[in-house]
């Protein structure tokens, strides 16, 4: 086919043609970046929705949850007191420090007192009072209070020798030590 | 060759207007808004499944009433909100009586729970003991100087042996305590021992129940059977005869 339009005739319409070609493309763009611009607000429409719906949703259960107050209470009363166990019960077991204590003790020595428990300015401790025939046992008491696992340093405070009228000699001691684990 | 156009200077001016318009103005603010209800809308999920665990553990607590009831009234004997000395004195009271320990004395300050910081023993003058020794007691006096934590004091003839016993019970003891002093002394052949401890109070929590631990009743129920109780809390409603025409007739 033969174009017999003018050379500048022709241009004209090759150029109107690019031009509405480019100006569809224009168009195209435009209608995406609105259709993603109403995508964009429908999600969020929905989303708002559900967030509406969920809000209601916790209004709702915190209503269900005033209903149940009277167990709640009770709850967190024992809640709290499960949570400040150790705050308010011993951390040391005494019925084993004192059954390690009469373990042992030398079979020829007696205890005549025994305090559990702080004293003015110091720290928990034990003092041990006891008597005995032998000097020697004292000695071997304390050494023997050394070795049990929940006292430390064991120190014979004194020892008084008492002598009787037919010679014999007894001793009376007393015996300091601290305790393991005392808060 | 589209220099010369000026319909595709219009369009694309148009275009360019509209394209970044929307861009520029348009997709910001959606965008921002959909980040910001995504984010809302998974906290709102998150704090939807926590108030459903709670409801669901609160039910729970709700249809075993029992249980709850028992495990309240244990947590209150282990560490009521107020003193609640009479309740102590009846406690040791069984717990020497379990032990047949009928020599014994007990010795606690009848006194009204104020919140203190500092724990500090009663001192002398302050204090107004109530002793009880074996089925006699005395009349309750109201103590003044009141201390969220009160010393009771078990004094009395005992073995060493029943002296370990106590101290063995006392920790199992229905109300929490903590021992400070033993004294054990041998004179004349018998043997005396003195068991000083301290007894708390607690005010009732402000907070509401966390509900953060499913496992609740059964580290509750595992805590407070390990202790003991030796008396059931008084109700004048529910025990007693009471009505006497003559109060002052003997008994």
């Amino acid at each position: 086919m033969i174009n017999l339009l003018p050379k500048d005739v022709q241009q004209r319409y090759h150029l109107s043609s690019r031009v509405y070609g480019l100006v569809l493309v224009y168009v195209v763009v435009l209608v995406l970046l609105g259709l993603g611009a109403a995508g964009l607000a429908t999600y969020n429409y929905q989303q708002q929705l559900d967030i509406n719906q969920k809000q209601s949703q916790i209004n709702a259960l915190a209503t269900q949850k005033k209903q149940q107050s009277s167990a709640t209470t009770k709850a967190a009363f024992i809640e709290d007191r499960l949570k400040t166990v150790t705050t308010y019960t011993d951390s040391v077991h005494w019925e084993n420090l004192l059954s390690e204590i009469a373990s042992a003790t030398p079979t020829d020595i007696q205890i005549t007192a025994l305090h559990v428990g702080a004293t003015a300015g110091k720290a928990t401790g034990i003092d041990i009072t006891g008597s005995t025939t032998d000097r020697r046992s004292i000695v071997l008491y304390s050494q023997k209070l050394a070795t049990l696992s929940d006292i430390t340093a064991p120190s014979i405070q004194n020892i008084n020798e008492t002598k009787g009228s037919n010679g014999s000699k007894s001793f009376t001691f007393t015996i300091n030590t601290g305790v393991k684990d005392v808060h | 060759m589209f220099i010369k156009s000026r319909f595709f200077w219009l369009s694309t001016a148009l275009f360019l207007v509209l394209g970044l318009g929307i861009i520029w103005k348009i997709y910001p603010p959606l965008l921002s808004q959909a980040r910001q209800n995504k984010t809302q809308n998974t906290d709102l999920t998150a704090q939807v499944n926590q108030a459903q665990q709670y409801l669901t553990l609160v039910k729970q607590l709700s249809s075993d009433t029992t249980t709850v009831d028992s495990l309240y009234s244990s947590a209150a004997v282990a560490l009521p909100a107020s003193a609640d000395t009479e309740n102590l004195l009846l406690q040791l009271d069984g717990l020497l009586a379990s032990l047949k320990l009928s020599n014994v004395s007990i010795t606690a300050p009848i006194s009204q729970v104020v919140s203190t910081t500092s724990p500090a023993a009663p001192t002398s003058g302050t204090a107004v003991p109530q002793t009880q020794t074996g089925s006699s007691t005395t009349t309750p006096v109201v103590n003044s100087d009141a201390k969220s934590q009160s010393t009771f004091t078990l004094s009395g003839e005992m073995s060493y042996g029943s002296a370990l016993q106590l101290v063995q019970k006392l920790r199992t003891f229905a109300r929490w305590n903590k021992i400070t002093v033993i004294d054990i002394t041998q004179t004349g052949g018998k043997t005396t021992a003195t068991i000083t401890a301290q007894v708390f109070s607690k005010a009732a929590p402000t907070s509401d129940f966390s509900g953060s631990d499913n496992q609740f009743i059964t580290k509750a129920k595992n805590l407070f059977s390990q202790y003991q109780s030796y008396a059931s809390v008084p109700d004048a409603t529910k025990e007693g005869s009471y009505g006497r025409s003559d109060p002052f007739a003997g008994l």
